[in-house]
Order: structure tokens, then sequence, then C-alpha cells
């Protein structure tokens, strides 16, 4: 069976991480140094996907859009999440207000993809000491837990590269 | 082992410092790779030498064999061997200072060959010591080694003395003769020293060997000198480099050329390639012409070549001009408002298509592309990706609320990028080059059939190629195709020949036509021409059917407007759909004149029986000439036109006199009286004749009368032209044909002045026709 294909789109605040985590998982690198994605920058890569009660796989070629972060002056413009079958909300722990925008992100994808599945991914892990960690992820665990197009909060860093992989795993086999 | 280990381990029985000496010579000798470990290795001259040694030490050895064993003193023995010992020392002492000094080889040869006798003599004499009184050995052995400390180191002159004396006693003159040998042996090494010490000298000896040396030796062990040299090579070249750049570039020069000539490609391309730019930048600003003169046949060819390409394009453009194409180019350049030049330029300009991506509008995901150049692919997801996220940035932010209008090209460089954009799809084509208008209508065309029939697949399409029908593909590779069906539809005929060749067929067609016209004409004229040809009465004669403007003309000659009549008539039936002229003329055949003249004959017979008719004809010619007389004017006519008639006969010439019918006869009466005179009956019977031969011949009576005399004139003259008509009616003549009438003038015929009784008579007028009676 031929390699289908699917988009997924990163959205998020300026700054949150989300090329990094693309970077860590695309080519297994991280950069400290900032650069503001301009537009969108596109990514792809092969991955196997399995469904949980299948036991064959199949190959995705994720096509991952990863968007200019949004900002208090400009929104990110819905265009581009059409025809995305997943998203990924990313959000800076290190920056509440980021946080606080999971839900607006998360919100906005939905209407233009009500079909399509996300991952909250509360990136910047490795800059939190680990006893907070935990309990900021479970609130944000209860946050979302109701909401059926949701299929988990990850606590990530594209830096150690901590949950990287899981989401997007996590994500292709929610995409078959 | 090599030779010199075991000779040293020899000697280690004897005397273990002059071992340990003779060691350090060996390895000196070794480490100067001077000493070979190899005996075939030696050269002649030593073997010569040592030959002569060996004459000279059996005496040696015989003297040593008298000596009984008791009596021998190690310390002579290990004193002898001091002095040999102590001249290698220093000669290896010698050596070791003149370390740079390669190759000693015949002098050290001398030298080793020369410790060689005198230790194998050494070791004879001692084998012998030693077979003969093994036990007394011992002790010596162990007495030597006591002695040889202090002996060596304190009474090293007192043994000497000792020594020569106990020479002196046991070998006397022998001694004396083995001393002296030792003595020429030291003077000679003392004179090899000098040689050795002195620089000059040394030069000097070794100077004819030293290239000797070198070559046998590289040639024995090239390895060796290659290990030796290898560390300073580089050193050596560079400081010699540094020190006399040209010369040394001189000497590398040589070989360079031929180096550059084994080392492979690559590595050469690498070396060079990063300054190749700034060598020719360098090249450029030194000196500008050579560069341009050097590329100038490269430049030259491949501009030329680029510049033939296109002018030949253009000229394809300029030949057909004429053609449809040439004539839509110039009214584009009117409407666009450019120069006809500037599309025939752009038209020229070749492309190529790199890649068609029909693209799913909304997520971006590929469903189809094509990529003709195979080596040059493009990631197709990624641009699928990125274009379609441009595009829907430009419609974001670009278009104005409320407006839809879309991403139509994308330019970089010479590239192109063309969307064409449906409704759930896209189609991106990267051209090379100027696409041409038509390449555009085709992926108009190609996109919408594919909407129209494929449309359903493609709105559902969520990224899985096995949705998406093969049809689609095959429809992208056949506009993929397009360039090289372009090409191929290059191959056409020249715009002249279609030009000559319209030409030909602006003659041809009408003349086509024209044939096929007066074909049709040409079997209508001979329908016509049979038809009359047909008719028995028209067929003797030449009648031509000519075509004139879309008319026939009847054309010849009949002998009357009957058959005139007739051949029109004919002709009009067979072609009805034609208008026919009518060109015949009826000409006059000229009759048989034998014919002719008997009907003339005929004719003048029955006009002779017309009364009062007396004609004769004659006939010459065709021409009819008529005498005679007759009554009236108007018979002449008759026979004229009698004549006419008879065929044969153009002419009537008539000379016919007109003879009316005249009563003379005139009765006279007497004065106021119509009384018929008495010879009344006499002169009457020419009237009664003239009544009798002309029986249809009416008569007027008319009566004269003389006015002047008588007043009733009128009716007397009336009243004798009654008594005239009575008497002729008695006669038994019908009154009918009778017209009486009363004149009062002068009758005819008569003057005034004439006697008056000529003016009282009757006269008869003969009258045609009836008569009535007034």
């Amino acid at each position: 069976m031929s390699a289908i294909s699917r988009k997924i789109c990163l959205v998020g605040d300026f700054g949150v991480g989300k090329t990094s985590l693309v970077r860590r998982f695309v080519d297994r690198q991280f950069s400290d140094k900032y650069l503001s994605t301009v537009g969108v920058k596109i990514s792809r890569k092969l991955v196997e996907a399995s469904k949980k009660e299948l036991t064959t796989s199949q190959e995705i070629n994720l096509l991952i859009w990863d968007i200019e972060g949004s900002n208090k002056y400009k929104a990110i413009s819905p265009s581009y999440f059409q025809g995305a079958k997943g998203g990924i909300i990313v959000a800076d722990l290190t920056r509440e207000d980021t946080l606080e925008h999971l839900k607006e992100h998360l919100e906005s994808f939905l209407t233009v993809n009500p079909q399509s599945y996300t991952i909250l991914a509360l990136n910047k892990s490795d800059l939190i000491e680990s006893e907070y960690l935990k309990k900021i992820q479970e609130i944000y665990i209860c946050q979302f837990e109701n909401n059926p197009m949701v299929l988990n909060t990850y606590l990530t860093s594209a830096k150690t590269g901590i949950n990287v992989d899981e989401i997007f795993k996590l994500l292709a086999d929610n995409m078959i | 082992m090599t030779q010199a280990e075991d000779f040293a381990s020899r000697n280690l029985d004897l005397d273990s410092e002059k071992t340990s000496q003779l060691k350090d010579f060996v390895k000196v000798l070794i480490e100067l790779k001077i000493f070979e470990p190899s005996e075939s290795l030696l050269p002649v001259s030593s073997t010569q030498i040592f030959e002569k040694m060996k004459s000279t030490l059996p005496k040696y050895e015989s003297t040593q064999n008298q000596i009984s064993p008791n009596d021998l003193e190690p310390e002579t023995e290990i004193s002898q061997n001091e002095v040999i010992a102590n001249s290698i020392e220093v000669c290896s002492q010698f050596i070791e200072q003149q370390i740079l000094i390669d190759d000693l080889d015949d002098a050290i040869d001398v030298k080793s060959h020369f410790i060689d006798c005198h230790q194998q003599a050494k070791t004879n004499l001692l084998n012998e010591l030693k077979v003969s009184s093994q036990q007394q050995l011992e002790p010596i052995r162990l007495r030597q080694k006591d002695l040889l400390m202090p002996s060596l180191q304190n009474d090293f002159e007192e043994s000497n003395v000792a020594f020569q004396k106990l020479q002196d006693l046991l070998f006397g003159p022998e001694i004396a003769d083995l001393n002296h040998r030792t003595i020429n042996i030291q003077e000679n090494i003392k004179e090899i020293e000098n040689k050795i010490y002195n620089n000059d000298e040394l030069i000097n000896l070794l100077l004819p060997s030293i290239s000797e040396v070198l070559r046998r030796k590289i040639s024995t062990s090239k390895e060796d000198i290659i290990e030796a040299i290898t560390p300073i090579i580089d050193d050596l070249i560079r400081s010699r480099g540094q020190e006399d750049k040209n010369s040394m570039g001189e000497a590398l020069s040589i070989a360079i050329p031929s180096a550059l000539d084994n080392v492979s490609p690559e590595e050469l391309a690498n070396a060079i390639a990063p300054t190749m730019g700034e060598a020719i930048k360098r090249q450029i600003e030194i000196e500008q012409d050579k560069i341009i003169d050097a590329l100038y046949p490269v430049i030259g060819n491949t501009i030329s070549k680029y510049m033939i390409e296109t002018i030949e394009s253009i000229n394809e453009k300029i030949e057909e001009t004429l053609t449809l194409r040439g004539i839509k180019r110039k009214i584009k350049a009117k409407l666009q408002g450019v120069s006809e030049a500037e599309l025939i330029v752009k038209e020229s300009l070749s492309f190529n298509i790199q890649a068609i991506f029909l693209i799913h509008k909304a997520s971006g995901l590929l469903i189809s592309e094509i990529q003709p150049l195979q080596e040059e692919r493009l990631e197709s997801d990624m641009i699928a990706g990125m274009l379609t996220a441009i595009r829907d940035f430009a419609n974001d932010c670009i278009t104005k609320s409320g407006k839809v209008s879309e991403l139509g090209e994308i330019d970089y460089g010479a590239s192109k990028i063309i969307l064409e954009v449906a409704g759930y799809c896209y189609l991106a084509i990267i051209v090379n080059g100027e696409p041409s208008k038509d390449l555009i209508q085709r992926m108009r065309d190609t996109l919408s059939q594919i909407i129209k029939d494929y449309g359903k697949y493609i709105e559902e399409f969520d990224g899985d190629l096995a949705t998406i029908p093969s049809e689609i593909h095959t429809r992208l590779e056949l506009l993929g195709d397009y360039k090289v069906r372009h090409k191929s539809k290059k191959k056409k005929t020249s715009p002249l020949l279609l030009l000559s060749l319209t030409i030909l067929s602006l003659i041809l067609i009408p003349w086509g036509i024209w044939q096929y016209r007066s074909a049709f004409i040409h079997s209508v004229q001979r329908k016509i021409e049979f038809a009359l040809a047909s008719t028995p009465e028209l067929s003797i004669y030449d009648i031509n059917v000519r075509e004139n403007q879309g008319k026939f003309e009847l054309i010849g000659r009949v002998p009357n407007q009957l058959l005139r009549d007739k051949a029109i008539k004919i002709a009009a039936a067979t072609a009805p759909n034609w208008s026919i002229k009518n060109q015949v003329i009826s000409v006059d055949v000229p009759a048989d004149p034998v014919l002719a003249k008997a009907e003339v004959e005929r004719v003048s017979k029955i006009l002779n029986q017309m009364s009062g008719t007396v004609i004769s004809a004659n006939f010459i010619n065709d021409k009819v000439t008529v005498k005679g007389y007759v009554r009236e004017i108007a018979d002449n006519k008759k026979i004229v036109e009698a004549f006419e008639q008879i065929p044969g006969v153009k002419f009537v010439s008539s000379a016919v006199q007109v003879k009316p019918l005249k009563v003379g006869v005139r009765i006279y009466f007497s004065s106021d009286s119509p009384t018929l005179p008495k010879n009344i009956d006499e002169r009457l019977t020419e009237v009664k004749l003239f009544l009798k031969q002309h029986p249809t011949t009416k008569l007027k009576i008319i009566g004269y009368s003389n006015p002047l005399k008588n007043q009733n004139a009128q009716e007397i003259a009336l009243q004798r032209a009654v008594s005239v008509q009575q008497f002729l009616i008695k006669q038994g003549i019908d009154p009918s044909r009778f017209q009486v009438i009363g004149k009062t003038h002068l009758p005819p015929g008569v003057e005034s002045n004439q006697p008056s009784w000529m003016r009282r008579c009757v006269i008869f007028e003969p009258v045609k026709g009836l008569i009535h009676n007034s």
C-alpha cells in the first residue's frame, strides 16, 4: 500500500517553539536561536502509523505546516488550516499568556477542521522544574479532557526531544 | 644471529670489556649501515687484505702452539688484544665523531677484516688451548677475570713491559717480526686515521667512491635510503626554495608539467577550482584582451549558436507573415500596443515544462504530478504545500474583501509558475522560458476536462492517492507532452509554398470550374447540334452552335426564314434552360435557272390571260425583264410580284406600258337638244363591241352642254347621257353597267376657243368595279 499524505498544522503564539518542534522531529536538530517564521514553513516526513486494533501499519507522508505564530497584533490566518487532518497546538510553559491562548487556538483550528484531531504540546519543559511539571500538565489535561478532538496534552521539549516524536506519532496513528 | 654478534659472543670469553667495546663498534657500524650482516657483501679489496693477513697468521699460530699452556700468561693475550682493541676503539670513536660521513666502505672493510683475521687467529689459538687443557684453562679464566680489572686499570704499563720481555723470551725474532708488522699496521691505521681526521684528505679519499657507494646502496636497499631521507626531504625542498626561489623553480619546472599529467583530473580540478575564479579575475585585470581572445571562439560559438536558433525561429515567424498566424500576430501587436518584433521574439524564445502539479486546493496535498525532466526532480510535496500557502496568503492579504481574485502566475528568473485554479484543486505548471498562450489555453482545457470528469474524486481527496483515478495522470501527461508535440508540429510546409499553393489554387479552381462548365456547355452544344442535324430539312445546312457569355448562338445559313425559325425552335426545345440567340442568316440560294425559266414562261402565260394584258418575259441570269401592255398600273404591280415569287428570280425589271380602256367614240348633239343624232346606231357599234368585249367593265356615260348658251345646261347634259343610255339599254345591254353623269364644263380634249359644238357631246369612260347610280 502506497503512502498516503496528510496535512498537519502547528498552531500557537509566536516563539512557543513550533519551528523547533518540527526541526527536532524532522531534522533531529535543535538550536537556541530564535528565527521567526514568516508565513508558513512546510516540512515533510514519512512515518509509519498503525491503528491500535490493527497490526498492519500504514506509511503516512506527513506534510507539516509550521504556521507563523500569532501575536497581539496579528491573528493566524485560518485559511492555512484548511484541509489539515491534525493539529498540534503549542504553548510555552515559561510564558503564561501562551498557555492561556491554547483554548483560543484550539477553537480556531477546530472551526476550520471540526473533524481533525489535535494534540496540545506544552513546550520548553526542560526549563521548568520537574516538581511543577506534573501539576501544570494535570491542569491542562483536565481543561481539555472533555473535548473529544483533543487526543492528549503533552509536556514537550524540542531541546531534549522529550515527547516530540510521541506527539507526531499519536497524531499520525489517529489520522489513518 | 649476525656475524658481528657471533663474533662478539665469542670474544666474551676472553674479555668482557673488549667485547663490549667491539659490540659498541659493531653497533655503530650497524647504525651507520656500513656494516652489512651478510658475508657475501664483503668487497673484493678487503678479501685480498684478509688473504694477506692470513698468510702471516700461521706463523703466529705456530708460535702460540709452542707455548705450553702452563706458561701461558693470560695477560699476554689480553694485552695483545688490548692493543688491537685500543686501535679499534680509536677507530670507532673516530667513526662515531664522523657519523655524518656516510660511507667509509673500503676503509672500514680493510679494518674490519684485519680485526676479523686477528680474531680468527686468536680463536684458533684459544680453541687449541681449550682442547689441550680444559681444566687448566678454567683457573686461567678465573685468573683472567680477577686480573682483568687491576691489570687494565693499574698495571697496564707494567704488564706491557712484562709482555714485551715475555715475548722476547718466548718468541724472539718472530715476535719482533710480529711487532714490526703490528707497528706497520698501526702506522697504516694512523695514516688512515690521519686521512679520516683530515677533512680534505677524507674528502679526497671518499670523493671517487661516494657516488658509487650511494649507487650501490640504492641498488641494494632503496627503501633504507628512502626511509632515511623521507623525513627531511620536504624541509630540504622548503629551505632550498627559501634560499633560492628561482633556481628551485627552474629545477621543479621541468618536472611539474609531467607531474601534473599524472594527477587524476578530479584531484587537479579540486585543487585548482577554488582559485579559478580569482585567477580569471586577476588575469582580466592584468590583460583583458588575452582573456577575450581566449574565450572568443567559445563564447562566440555559444552565442552565435543561440542566436542562430533564435534568428531561425524569428525567420520562420517572418516567413509566415502572410499566413493566418502572421496576420493574427499583426492584429495582436496592434491590440496590445507592442511591436510585432517583440511578439516574434517572445514566440521565438523556447520554453519547456519542468513540472505539472495538480494540487488539492484546501490542504495543499498533491493529487498528481508530472515531471518530464527526470534529472531535475522537484520536491513536489513541499512545492505543492508552499504554493498553496502562497495562494492562501495572497488571497488573504492582498485580495480586498468581497472580491474574489486568484494568483495566476509566479515569476522567478527565467521560469514561471502558472496557476490555474478550479473549485477544489488547482493546476500549477512550472515552465522554463516564456510559455505560449497556446499552452495556457491547453492547460485550461485540461483542467476543465479533469474537473468535469473527475471533480468528485478531487473533492473527496484526503491524501490517499489510491482514490484518484489514473486518467487524471494520463491527461496531465498529455499536457506535459505539449512541448514535444509542439516541436514536431514545427516541421511544416513553408509559408511560401502555402502562398504559391494558394495562388495556384486561385488559378486552378476557377479554371477547373470553367473547364467543367465548358465541358457541360460543350455537351449541350453537341446536343443542340445533334438535334439540328437530326432534323431532315436542316441537316443539309451547316448550322453551328456557339456559346457566348452563357448564351447559345446559332450561326449558319439557311435558304429561307422558315428554316431559320425552325432551327431556333429545335434548339430551344433541346436546351430549354438556355437562352438562344438566332444568328442564322437566311440566304437565297440560286435556284435552278432551267426551272426558273420554265416557271417564268408559265407565269407570263397565266398573266397574259388577264384582260388587257399582253406581256412577254425574258429570264436572263436570275433577272426577268417584262415587256408588254397592261390595262392598268396595278396590273403591272401584280406582274412584278408574280415573277418575284419564282425561286431563282432576284430582280424583275418591268417595262410594261399601261394601255387603259378607251371608248373613243363621241356623240355630238345639236344645240339645246338631247335628241340622239340619226346615225347613232352606227356610232354606237363600237360602244356595244366594247361592252361585249369587256363584260365586267362598266361604262360612265357623261353628257356635256354649253352653260353659256343655256341656262339649264346641266339638265340638258344629263338628258343627253340618259338618251344614249336608253338607246343602249334598248339594244339589250344590262342597264346596271351604265352610269350617267351631266357636266357643263369643257369635255376632255376640247379647248374653249374651239367650236361650241364640240362642247355638246356625250363621251364614254370605262369604269372598273361596281357603278353606283348617283
